[in-house]
């Protein structure tokens, strides 16, 4: 599979973004750091991966965090073969991805972000409070 | 006795998010109540009770006008219970027919005007005790000791963690929580303070004053006494707030549980159609649910630019991120007034209501470290900035940054973060918003 453009990414998975989004900058699939405005897709140096109990991702993707009140959710999607997530329980770290294809991640305000296989974890950003909090867009 | 459940099925499962869905509609509608089903459902739910239907229900447009409610409607109701058969329809049709008028200047005057100036001593105690208990605790009891019957723990803990906990995050815990909190500071400040350390006829001019304010009648003696004395939430019950407890029962009737349907039905319904209520020995009242209800992304009370919650009559408050703010720090944040504000917290909030460019600009911060690009963002920068601990109350620094897309409008929406006041440079900064090291964040390959 070479690269696609948003636009054809948006046909294949029907998710959408929002319109001023050019739809035909190309989507790269990388195997490195990304980050998709408060979440990061950090590649698995540490292989979190082994030994969790994840669940495979289905064609019409999972919500790795949930749109709540005004907000977007960031949806993960798998591009045929197997991808697999193992969710981590709340906190910072949201969970661990393994797939055998490119993945993505789909976002309303920040588009589609290529994944390379591999494995990664997924983790959201924080920031100093009181204490720390997680920071939702 | 039904069998006992130990185990769902995976089409009981499947039914979870569809409970927990619609439940979670029901407890953040701002929809206008639907007043006949509200009231068929108070009916039952006293019926169910084995108490009397009450004779009177009196609509309020707010839980704060609610509170005002239950308190003058004892001694209304005592008033003219000499001459009830007459009046009765008249005050039925004022009382349950008239949209968000205050309910003083709406009943008070109708009745007083009625019935002449002869005053009932009402004792308050008297009518609502048992019936709260009844309605209420007695309720709850049966429902779990029916659900405990015939439900096993596992799938309790199942269906609780599914729908119920999730539901009673989103909407009382966030929302429910938040307007008991504000109508309980509400009485605090503005009545209580002024009246419990003070007896004579000039400070009772300066209370009346202000619940006349608040109320739009002159309502008297019975008002200050009542809220005085009378718990605010004595009698409540927060229906369409306690969306988390009702999904779980309406969770557990709809996976086979028997017997909690006829406890129950009165009570959802009313929170199906409805805001909050109270029981009471003869009367209930009924608010209807807010107009406007604002939230951020992780559900908290928020509003930018007005109120995050609002009532068809008016009443509501401000909130920004969670908290409950004054209203100036929504509408009208400045660098001066947030330096004359005690609280750190509504601080905060104004600060970040101002926002962190205005506020590095006008607060004159100094810059930690220089302004370096931010990689995997190309053409964007990275800015670290001291902020003064008497600002903020904390030592903390303000990292400054800029979205990987573009608005709407071309431009990269830029936010800012604080971070721990030790990191001394924008790169490390960033970096340990994502729990990164500042040598794996420089790799970064991309951001959208």
């Amino acid at each position: 599979m070479g690269t696609a453009t948003l636009g054809e990414l948006i046909g294949r998975h029907g998710v959408d973004v929002l319109e001023h989004l050019d739809r035909q900058v190309e989507v790269p699939v990388l195997d490195g750091l990304q980050f998709q405005g408060d979440l990061a897709v950090i590649p698995d140096l540490q292989n979190l991966a082994a030994d969790r109990a994840a669940q495979e991702v289905p064609a019409a993707g999972i919500a790795v965090i949930e749109a709540v009140g005004g907000g977007h959710e960031h949806r993960l999607l798998p591009t045929g073969e197997l991808t697999m997530f193992a969710p981590l329980g709340g906190g910072q770290d949201l969970g661990v991805l393994v797939t055998t294809a490119p993945a993505y991640l789909a976002h309303p305000e920040h588009g589609y972000l290529g994944i390379a296989p591999g494995s990664y974890l997924l983790r959201r950003q924080r920031e100093q409070a009181d204490e720390e909090r997680l920071v939702a867009d | 006795m039904p069998e006992r459940i130990t185990s769902l099925t995976p089409e009981q499962l499947a039914m979870l998010p569809g409970i927990r869905d619609e439940w979670l509609a029901h407890g953040l509608s701002t929809d206008i109540a639907d007043r006949p089903a509200a009231e068929a459902g108070i009916r039952a739910a006293y019926q169910a009770a084995g108490l009397e239907p009450p004779r009177v229900i009196i609509w309020a447009g707010s839980p704060w006008t609610g509170v005002i409610a239950k308190i003058l409607a004892p001694s209304i109701i005592g008033r003219h219970a000499q001459v009830y058969a007459q009046v009765y329809a008249q005050v039925r049709a004022q009382v349950g027919d008239q949209v968000g008028a205050q309910v003083g200047a709406q009943v008070y005057a109708q009745v007083y005007a009625q019935v002449g100036a002869q005053v009932y001593a009402q004792v308050y105690a008297q009518v609502y005790a048992q019936v709260y208990a009844q309605v209420g605790d007695q309720v709850y009891a049966q429902v779990y000791a029916q659900v405990r019957a015939q439900v096993g723990a596992q799938v309790r803990d199942q269906v609780r963690a599914q729908v119920g906990a999730q539901v009673g995050a989103q909407v009382y815990a966030q929302v429910g929580d938040q307007v008991g909190d504000q109508v309980g500071d509400q009485v605090g400040a503005q009545v209580y303070a002024q009246v419990d350390d003070q007896v004579g006829d000039q400070v009772g001019d300066q209370v009346r004053d202000q619940v006349y304010a608040q109320v739009g009648a002159q309502v008297g003696a019975q008002v200050r006494a009542g809220l005085r004395e009378q718990s605010w939430y004595a009698g409540r019950l927060a229906g369409q707030h306690w969306a988390g407890y009702y999904s779980y029962f309406a969770a557990m009737a709809a996976v086979g549980v028997q017997n909690l349907e006829p406890i129950l039905a009165g009570q959802l319904e009313v929170a199906r159609n409805a805001g909050w209520w109270w029981a009471f020995r003869g009367f209930a009242v009924v608010t209807d649910r807010p107009a406007v209800l604002h939230r951020d992304p992780l559900g908290r009370l928020h509003c930018a630019d007005g109120p995050a919650i609002r009532y068809r009559d008016g009443w509501g408050f401000h909130a920004w991120h969670g908290r409950r703010v004054p209203a100036w720090v929504v509408e009208s944040p400045t660098i001066t007034r947030i330096g004359q504000e005690d609280n750190v917290e509504v601080r905060r909030c104004a600060i970040e209501s101002l926002g962190w460019d205005r506020f590095t600009r006008e607060a004159g911060l100094a810059r930690s470290g220089s302004c370096v690009p931010d990689p995997g963002n190309p053409g964007q920068l990275l800015e670290l900035w001291d902020v003064p601990e008497e600002l903020w109350g904390s030592a903390v620094r303000l990292l400054m940054c800029a979205n990987g897309s573009a608005e709407r409008d071309g431009t990269r929406r830029r936010y800012g973060l604080t971070v721990p006041a030790r990191i001394s440079g924008p790169l490390e900064a960033a970096a340990w918003t994502y729990g990164l090291t500042t040598d794996e964040y420089a790799r970064a390959q991309r951001r959208t």
